[in-house]
């Protein structure tokens, strides 16, 4: 009797396989981690990582311009139309300035509502404004495109509630485009400014004031530093969101092209691929420059 | 923070005129739903309900939506576990190649999209002599929604810190147990 109800504990006590397995992880932190990682970096490797290096070498490859068919090998003519041709300096250099002006422009109409709502709105009223902020992140891209179309139209709102003051809707141009652009990525600008605020201690700004500061030297002094990480973080998104952009410069930017389009059209129309990948690079090291630039103020932890 | 009232005032002033920005286009989007003039005229010369009919019969529009809705469903499921094992690992870990990974994590945002659509096309179609499909939407989907996953999860994770999983464990929970009934639980909290 006794020795069986020692051995019915016994087979009780055999531990179940999930419990093996939950035991061996937690002896094990290495083999933990392994397994965590395993599954995303094969996928991102694999999928993103092979993709990128692909573009790469297909931007040496051609074209037949025969038979339209890829041509493996080593050969540099993409890159020297790439930089012989006035069309792709041109519209680099069209890119850059307008992704500097969205981006700059995000930047300042961000810096006073992320403020506002991390260090001077009450509870209640930062909810709503974050709920706000985040809304209009549900319509779609094309949407908000196309409503700036309208805004901006020649009948549109713009032109009605501005001729009255003698000033005129922008029309489909590149300010339209960059106006649109702005409001596109306005949120991603937000959003980080936002999160990097909150973290700002108020005993910090407290401080400040006690030593005798004024509002405006404590937000230039103290909040501007502590904000940076974010303010460069969300100029990663807008700067890099409209490197890549090619849709709302065709729905409101009138005739003018971006990268975006050349590596679009070089896509399908013309069928290039290898010419469209070499164009692609353009915007690629841009970024990696201006990545390995901000690198340092601890942006890249703040996207 | 305290601030003056005059500053205080401009920025309730900035901030309403950021908002008005915001909304503008989506509330004059949503009046041109009734608008008459094909053109968008503003102020709308008078008010139809015509294109909300034409929408509701259009048949391209049920597809796309499905299409739309089972692209979505799967790639944010494949975002979802992968960008939050990643979390997991670069929150709780330090490890060699860890800027590495992290990088490779916030590429696809910090690259144009275009960047990344044209590269995965570039794979499917040249290298790897795929047709483009419904698959091949859902990977490119996937991949560029892990890192938002990542971000909120990882986000989440850190502000949660480990004290109450290192209790958990110290009470007797699996690796498996402390997952579902302390870091999930915690991360669906709000």
């Amino acid at each position: 009797m006794k020795l069986d109800s020692v051995a019915k504990a016994e087979v009780e006590l055999q531990p179940s396989f999930a419990h093996r397995v939950s035991t061996l992880l937690y002896s094990k932190p290495k083999l933990r981690l392994r397994l965590l990682l395993s599954a995303p970096v094969t996928w991102l490797g694999l999928v993103y990582i092979a993709a990128l290096l692909a573009l790469l070498v297909t931007a040496f490859f051609t074209v037949d311009s025969f038979t339209g068919e890829i041509k493996a090998g080593f050969s540099l003519q993409n890159f020297q139309d790439l930089f012989t041709n006035a069309l792709y300096s041109t519209v680099t250099l069209r890119t850059i300035g307008i992704a500097l002006a969205v981006t700059l422009f995000d930047i300042m109409l961000a810096l006073p509502i992320a403020f506002f709502m991390a260090k001077v709105a009450s509870n209640r009223v930062r909810g709503i404004l974050v709920i706000s902020i985040l809304m209009p992140l549900w319509a779609s891209y094309l949407v908000k495109a196309y409503a700036w179309r309208s805004v901006l139209s020649n009948e549109g709102i713009f032109a009605w509630l501005l001729r009255p003051i003698g000033l005129d809707t922008p029309g489909y141009s590149l300010l339209g485009a960059t106006i649109t652009l702005s409001y596109l990525w306005l949120p991603y600008v937000i959003l980080p400014i936002y999160a990097s605020l909150e973290r700002v201690p108020n005993n910090l700004l407290e401080a400040s004031s006690d030593l005798g500061a004024k509002t405006f030297t404590t937000i230039r002094k103290v909040v501007f530093p502590l904000a940076l990480p974010g303010i460069v973080a969300g100029s990663i998104f807008s700067f890099s969101l409209t490197l890549g952009d090619y849709i709302t410069i065709n729905i409101v930017g009138g005739a003018n092209q971006m990268l975006g389009n050349l590596v679009y059209s070089n896509v399908g129309v013309a069928n290039n691929l290898p010419l469209a990948a070499a164009i692609a690079l353009v915007p690629v090291l841009i970024m990696f420059g201006y990545l390995s630039a901000v690198r340092k103020t601890g942006a890249l932890d703040n996207l | 923070m305290n601030i003056s009232k005059p500053a205080r005032y401009i920025l309730v002033g900035i901030t309403s005129l950021i908002l008005t920005f915001i909304y503008l286009p989506l509330f004059v989007v949503l009046i041109n739903s009734f608008n008459s003039s094909i053109n968008m005229k503003w102020p709308p010369p008078s008010f139809t309900l015509l294109w909300w009919q034409k929408a509701s019969q259009s048949t391209g529009l049920i597809d796309a939506l499905v299409t739309s809705l089972t692209v979505a469903l799967v790639a944010t499921l494949i975002a979802l576990v992968l960008g939050t094992l990643l979390a997991m690992a670069l929150s709780r870990y330090k490890f060699f190649g860890r800027n590495a990974v992290s990088l490779m994590i916030i590429l696809p945002i910090a690259l144009p999209g275009i960047v990344t659509g044209i590269a995965l096309n570039n794979a499917f179609r040249t290298i790897l002599g795929f047709q483009l499909s419904m698959a091949t939407l859902i990977v490119a989907h996937a991949t560029f929604c892990i890192v938002t996953v990542y971000n909120n999860a990882l986000a989440r994770l850190n502000r949660m810190g480990k004290n109450m999983e290192e209790a958990s464990a110290d009470l007797g929970a699996g690796v498996f147990t402390t997952f579902r009934l302390v870091t999930l639980h915690k991360c669906f909290q709000r």
